[in-house]
């Protein structure tokens, strides 16, 4: 008996002419904006950008290529803090299977797991050193100084650099199958390309299998443009044992609290901690069809600390509103981790369509 | 949300944007055209969005925009009736392919974004700017459309 659950398999995966148009059109727009800006430094790629941001702080770890987790963490993002305990649950010996290509050789080589969040650093190494490894959105025509500082006296593209020192230029990637997955990387002076990925993926059991999917395809010159190989790809998929280091119990709110002017009423607020985040789910339910319909069920919620500032948002990538039915909601996010779970925390309700309507309460905890 | 941000969630999106472009769009070159513009609209106006956690449920949004928009462009050009018909892929399950495609596009949509892309009814209303009541019938119908056409009774038994 077939089951609506299959209905994904009425769908091949993107073409590569769709993926190829994407990736196009992202370095187009990233190019285009490049071309206004009168910024000296033009770090244009994507990732790229993030490369140098993490560089900026660290590129003497960058060059002896051991950028780990909490690394990417602290300089992935301004103001991203994990508690120091974080470097006690950080993986560093994964079991893992299926790590070669012919091309090049995928490797976890860090990974945190708490039961809601995947964080994992994987290298990609060449199988030959003339292989030069490139992101997924990276591409020959951009320039060599895009790659980061260690090209920083270089000039031209990364196709006239792949030329002279005749490398072979492969484009790499790498997903967690069946999770929503952010991903950054730098390349270092090995040659060594190192990702940093976080997904969701929620597990109670002690050990989680997860799967990657990674992809490495080789560029050739054809028709006076650099194509991507697709007859020559190579793909392989990884698959990872992570240990489930868990959450600390969680602390929940006291009493629901109703927000009159959105018309909803806040049942529970759950915070779960873990030393890399904190993990909120906020219940609420539609009380007042008419004021909610107001805000086009645009509303969101954030944490306030006791001055009143934001509450900056944790490592997490994903989260969202679930709508349990057509009046009760979830919405799930995450925060900076905490050494101590608040006994009272503020909460602002805002208006996605309107940015001056907002109010605010306070919940004990317990 | 910085430029990299942008660009790494849009790569994540990658199967996302493909399948909902396939929903609606047989031709590959309308599909190719659908998401070029949708990601030039949702670039221009990336710094209006102020939460960057409704940025999939949007772009999804803009893409379906951008296929309506060339749907209607086509029907001016060529009866609809005229298109040719939509290939299956290699691999995948045909029958389904050819059932699923059998819907009308309302019936269709809600079904793909919920079964396929995992949103919920109410996110789902969100996207297709419709009552949750709306997106139910719809869900509903869809379902028992698909299982007459593929075999009739007895098929498809996940509910809402």
């Amino acid at each position: 008996m077939r089951n609506i659950d299959e209905l994904g398999n009425a769908f091949g995966q993107a073409d590569p002419g769709f993926v190829d148009n994407v990736y196009n059109t992202l370095a187009r727009l990233e190019k285009e904006q490049s071309r206004k800006s009168t910024t000296i430094l033009s770090f244009r790629i994507a990732a790229v950008v993030m490369i140098f941001c993490i560089l900026s702080v660290g590129t003497v770890l960058a060059i002896t290529n051991t950028w780990g987790i909490l690394d990417f963490l602290s300089g992935r993002r301004n103001g991203v803090k994990v508690l120091p305990e974080a470097s006690e649950i950080v993986q560093k010996d994964v079991p893992q299977e299926g790590t070669e290509t012919d091309l090049a050789v995928f490797r976890v080589r860090e990974a945190v797991y708490d039961g809601q969040s995947v964080f994992i650093v994987l290298d990609v190494k060449p199988s030959s050193p003339e292989y030069l490894l490139l992101g997924p959105d990276v591409y020959p025509s951009d320039y060599i100084t895009d790659l980061g500082p260690v090209f920083s006296e270089k000039t031209g593209t990364i196709a006239d650099y792949a030329e002279e020192n005749h490398k072979v230029m492969l484009q790499t990637s790498v997903v967690i199958k069946g999770a929503n997955c952010s991903i950054d990387y730098l390349l270092s002076e090995d040659g060594t390309l190192v990702y940093m990925i976080n997904g969701i993926l929620s597990s109670n059991s002690a050990t989680k299998e997860i799967e990657l999917g990674c992809v490495a395809v080789p560029f050739i010159f054809q028709n006076d443009k650099y194509t991507r190989d697709f007859d020559n790809k190579k793909e392989t998929v990884l698959t990872a044992t992570l240990k489930n280091t868990g959450t600390e119990e969680p602390v929940t709110s006291i009493g629901p609290v109703v927000f009159d002017e959105f018309g909803v009423r806040v049942e529970k607020i759950t915070l779960r901690s873990s030393e890399v985040l904190v993990y909120a789910e906020i219940e609420y339910t539609v009380i007042d069809t008419e004021k909610y319909a107001k805000t086009d069920g645009g509303i969101w919620f954030e944490f306030l600390n006791s001055d009143g500032e934001r509450i900056s948002a944790g490592a997490a990538s994903g989260g969202g509103i679930e709508s349990v039915d057509e009046k009760h909601y979830i919405e799930k996010l995450s925060l900076q981790a905490m050494e101590k779970l608040p006994d009272e925390i503020i909460l602002r309700c805002c208006n996605f369509l309107d940015e001056n309507q907002s109010e605010t309460h306070t919940f004990k905890m317990k | 949300m910085t430029n990299d941000e942008f660009s790494s969630r849009i790569v994540a999106m990658m199967q996302t944007l493909y399948r909902v472009a396939y929903t609606q769009l047989s031709q590959s070159c309308d599909r190719d055209e659908a998401v070029q513009e949708c990601l030039y609209k949702a670039w221009k106006k990336r710094y209006q969005l102020k939460d960057d956690r409704f940025m999939q449920t949007w772009v999804i949004r803009i893409l379906i925009n951008e296929c309506h928009n060339i749907q209607r462009k086509r029907s001016r050009e060529v009866p609809l009736d005229e298109l040719p018909e939509r290939v299956a892929p290699p691999g995948v399950d045909h029958e389904l392919h050819d059932a699923l495609f059998s819907l009308e596009e309302s019936l269709r949509l809600p079904l793909v974004l919920h079964y396929v892309e995992g949103y919920s009814v109410g996110e789902i209303a969100k996207i297709l700017r419709c009552p949750q009541g709306t997106v139910k019938s719809r869900m509903r119908r869809g379902r028992q459309e698909l299982k007459n056409n593929l075999y009739g009774e007895d098929f498809l038994t996940c509910e809402i």
